[in-house]
């Protein structure tokens, strides 16, 4: 089977309180970086081995509803290619 | 009765909560098992202590709501048995999808360690039968995720039903922003379950559980489970 490279990213969904981001954001202010807003999210690469890509890409969006992503919170952006 | 506590690699919570049940639970057989092995089918209360499972890896609580340990926990809710989640235990149960919402990093931006006031808003459990609504503890929090969220249907439900047990509080009993250290909605600090069989806290009751040191509180909830026995035993 073909081997697949997936990158999950995974952000805030908008509207939700990002304290992290703020506290960052805060930082750049101190070094003089005034910046209008910073979000720190996650990036998730996973390796796997998948029939088509559309299958690697139904794998891991199963692995973001069931692990990887809190819907409460957070969404995500998926990107799957050839390795 | 039998009282286990689930010990997950990140665990911390557990010999104090051990400690804590031996002196709320007298008579209780105790016992300390790890997640891997967990045989909960003669148990009566199950404890998810605090700690970071997993090292909060992913986020608090997630991954230690994947084990097979959590099967157990469903069966033993399932056939009427006590769940209690502290701290940690309470963001495993959330991510497990046994209680609802989620959890995000507390909105004073750091770990908070320090005595708060809570208010107990529902006496619908067993584990708050020996409080009157309205009756002011004060426990000990330590975490960094403890910002609890719900949609406001979701809040609406749980009051409705009479689920959510603690709010921070000042010591005067007063719900108010200024008394709620870490931006929960609607100042939640405990929620529970279906039935109330199931309670998770953010507080350390196991922390507050010996008047030597000054602090009580905690045992009134840890005793709470022997009204259970007292009424015959699990459903």
């Amino acid at each position: 089977m073909p081997n697949y490279r997936a990158e999950l990213r995974i952000h805030l969904r908008s509207g939700v309180l990002d304290p992290a981001g703020e506290a960052v954001q805060s930082s750049l202010g101190h070094l003089g970086f005034a910046v209008d807003r910073v979000e720190v999210g996650k990036l998730l690469t996973v390796d796997l081995s998948a029939s088509s890509p559309a299958e690697a890409e139904e794998a891991l969006r199963r692995m973001a509803k069931e692990l990887l992503v809190n819907p409460v919170l957070e969404d995500y952006d998926l990107e799957v290619r050839a390795r | 009765m039998i009282a286990d506590v689930v010990v997950f690699p990140g665990s911390n919570c557990d010999f104090d909560t051990l400690e804590a049940l031996r002196l709320a639970l007298p008579g209780a057989t105790l016992r300390r098992q790890w997640h891997g092995e967990l045989d909960l089918s003669r148990s009566d209360l199950c404890v998810l202590p605090g700690g970071f499972a997993y090292g909060d890896y992913l986020r608090a609580g997630a991954l230690a709501a994947r084990s097979p340990a959590l099967r157990e926990v469903r069966r033993l809710i399932e056939r009427g048995g006590l769940v209690l989640g502290i701290c940690n235990g309470f963001q495993v149960l959330v991510e497990a999808g046994i209680l609802p919402g989620a959890f995000q990093t507390n909105d004073v931006q750091h770990f908070l360690c320090r005595d708060v006031h809570v208010r107990v808003a529902s006496s619908e459990s067993p584990f708050l039968s020996g409080l009157r609504e309205g009756a002011v503890l004060q426990l000990p929090i330590a975490h960094q995720e403890g910002n609890y969220r719900v949609t406001p249907r979701e809040f609406e439900e749980l009051s409705s039903e009479g689920r959510i047990a603690l709010q921070y509080c000042g010591a005067d009993g007063e719900i108010v922003p200024r008394e709620n250290p870490n931006g929960s909605y609607h100042s939640i600090a405990g929620v529970l379950g279906a039935h109330g069989r199931v309670l998770g806290l953010m507080p350390h009751p196991e922390r507050a559980a010996w008047p030597e040191i000054g602090r009580a509180d905690g045992l009134e909830i840890l005793r709470g489970a022997l009204s259970v026995v007292a009424e015959g035993g699990r459903a």
